[in-house]
């Protein structure tokens, strides 16, 4: 018998293991091939029970690398139209970009250099600005864009505290988590930032927020706010819909993640207060959830129970308390907020699911309705097509019948 | 359109919900596929995660998957197991406290077990690439022949074929250290 022929019996006995014979039956078919056969059969054993073990681990860091997967997706999201712009102009006027960029180097490579060192205020602070956009624009990947970004973040705190120091009346820009809301003197970001009636506050401020503030830097150290942007926006309603990864509070939809704090029971049907950070999608990704479960009343700005399934921004404009971090929210027109997608099947759900963060260890999270069974399941049948995603494991593990050793001899 | 065709239109809009449901559905087994091919869990872990990294960058970029959302994330983790394997040789590392636990089981049949698996793992890991690549997916994700063919985009009669070899090639070797 030559190799094709062998390797065609093999073949044959592989496929009937598959199908579900034991390993003495298949060598009881082919006796005359037998001792070949054993050692074949065995390692085909050995490798079923490999993979049974692999198809049972989970990995222990699940949850963090969704996270990190839909952060970095939400980056690229944000940066990729200037990427495709830049990439357009690489294409369209490679050329002449390239031309007039070494005549911008040649004549004015001393006025970029001296233009690095420049302060708000100062003559060459705007070429020093166009210089960053420019080279934020030619940012390779999302990766080197973050890290420009936050490096001119990093800059943009370094100058006011230079222009601080020098006294001057300077207007300034910069992006720092709020440390501490006062009546009219909040600390960001070090700063101590100055809060008047006439400062427009968009977004809902709490403390620990990420603020961008726009003001002058004052004689005495301070900063005079003329306009301080938030990314966080308080809504209240009932909760319509629960899922791994969003609830669903009146007709807004807001994202959760492993680092949302949920105080209270998750429940359909519920009152809740959402403090969520909005993203320029116009996403939402909730920071807090309060959820009213004893039917108490929540703040008077929030719609009363079954006024319908109406989500609201909180209007605090008045603060009224300085002990508690503080709510400022002056809505603009433009922030309104709008669904971002379209509505989500889940809203027929009538189970909830409770969102990842509460679900740990990993290993005993419900798996999601409604999805092609993993792998890890119990094959529930042979020979079925895949429909979508993964597909079904069809494999049986019955090939864990072993060989008696005394067989190999 | 499938509703394959359509989480993956909506995944090349970057919409959330479906790189959501993408991540879900599929970050596990193709941890467990790295998990078969390499036997180390944290590289495993690090395998998925590069996977979904350049699942984001093919999506950008417009080389993402666009027929077959399994077929192209396995596909994309075969290579980045043969990247990990190709640095590993480059700076191969001396392990001195192996773990063996990287699998659950009792105590008293760990060792011998580790020690049958690591043989096998090292069995394996001789074998070609595409060999490798579907018992990963026999084996370890427990994929018919059918389903395999289908995802590697060859006939059924060369996926038995490849996977009748690298048994057979397995079993050489496994007779050898017997």
């Amino acid at each position: 018998m030559n190799d094709e022929q062998l390797e065609a019996i093999f073949i044959e006995a592989l496929t009937a293991l598959d199908a579900g014979a034991t390993a003495d039956q298949v060598l009881a078919r082919y006796p005359d091939q037998a001792e070949e056969l054993r050692p074949i059969l065995r390692a085909a054993i050995r490798l079923a029970e490999y993979g049974n073990e692999t198809r049972n681990a989970t990995p222990a860091a699940n949850a963090p690398a969704r996270a990190a997967f839909l952060s970095r997706a939400a980056a690229i999201k944000q940066v990729s139209p200037v990427a495709r712009l830049t990439r357009l102009a690489h294409r369209r006027v490679l050329l002449s970009f390239l031309t007039m960029l070494i005549l911008v180097i040649a004549i004015s490579g001393s006025v970029l250099g001296a233009s690095a060192a420049s302060l708000p205020g100062e003559p060459l602070y705007g070429v020093k600005r166009s210089v960053e956009n420019i080279q934020l624009s030619l940012a390779f990947n999302t990766e080197q864009r973050v890290n420009l970004e936050e490096t001119y973040s990093r800059r943009r705190l370094g100058e006011v505290k230079a222009v601080q120091a020098s006294k001057r009346k300077v207007q300034v820009e910069f992006t720092a988590p709020v440390e501490a809301l006062g009546d009219s003197v909040w600390t960001i970001g070090g700063f101590t930032v100055q809060v008047m009636p006439d400062t427009i506050v968009s977004g809902t401020v709490r403390a620990g927020d990420l603020v961008k503030v726009i003001g002058q830097t004052l004689p005495a150290g301070q900063i005079a706010a003329e306009r301080i942007e938030a990314e966080g926006v308080d809504i209240a309603g009932v909760v319509e819909a629960i899922t791994t990864s969003t609830w669903t509070i009146g007709d807004e939809r807001v994202l959760v993640n492993k680092d949302t704090r949920i105080n209270g029971a998750a429940r359909l049907g519920v009152e809740a207060v959402v403090h969520a950070r909005r993203f320029p999608d116009g996403s939402l990704l909730a920071l807090t959830i309060e959820v009213n479960d004893h039917n108490l009343p929540i703040p008077a700005a929030t719609p009363t129970p079954g006024s319908g399934p109406t989500a609201t921004l909180l209007n605090i404009t008045e603060p009224t308390a300085d002990t508690e971090p503080r709510q400022r929210d002056i809505v603009e027109p433009s922030q309104t907020p709008e669904p971002a997608h379209e509505p989500h099947p889940t809203k027929t759900l009538q189970t909830p699911e409770p969102p990842e963060p509460l679900q740990t260890p990993e290993a005993t999270r419900p798996e999601r309705p409604g999805r092609t069974p993993k792998p890890t399941e119990p094959p529930e049948s042979t020979g079925t097509p895949e429909r979508n995603g993964h597909p079904e494991p069809t494999h049986d593990p019955h090939w864990k019948q072993t060989l008696e050793p005394t067989d190999t001899h | 359109m499938s509703d394959e065709h359509k989480l993956l239109a909506r995944a090349h809009r970057f919409e959330q919900d479906a790189l959501c449901q993408i991540h879900d559905e599929y970050y596990i087994p193709i941890f467990r596929y790295a998990l078969f091919r390499t036997g180390d869990r944290e590289v495993a872990e690090d395998i998925a995660s590069e996977v979904f990294k350049r699942l984001l960058e093919g999506l950008r970029a417009g080389t993402g998957p666009t027929t077959t959302l399994a077929g192209w994330l396995f596909g994309v983790a075969a290579r980045v197991v043969t990247d990990h394997f190709r640095r590993v040789y480059r700076a191969p590392t001396v392990e001195l406290d192996e773990d063996l636990s990287q699998f659950d089981e009792t105590p008293s049949s760990l060792t011998v077990k580790a020690l049958e698996r690591e043989e096998l793992l090292q069995a394996i890991k001789t074998l070609t690439e595409d060999q490798q690549h579907v018992i990963a997916l026999r084996f370890g994700q427990g994929l018919a022949i059918g389903q395999v063919a289908r995802m590697l985009g060859k006939t059924e009669g060369a996926v038995k074929q490849l996977q009748a070899r690298a048994i057979a090639s397995l079993a050489r070797q496994m007779k050898r250290s017997d």
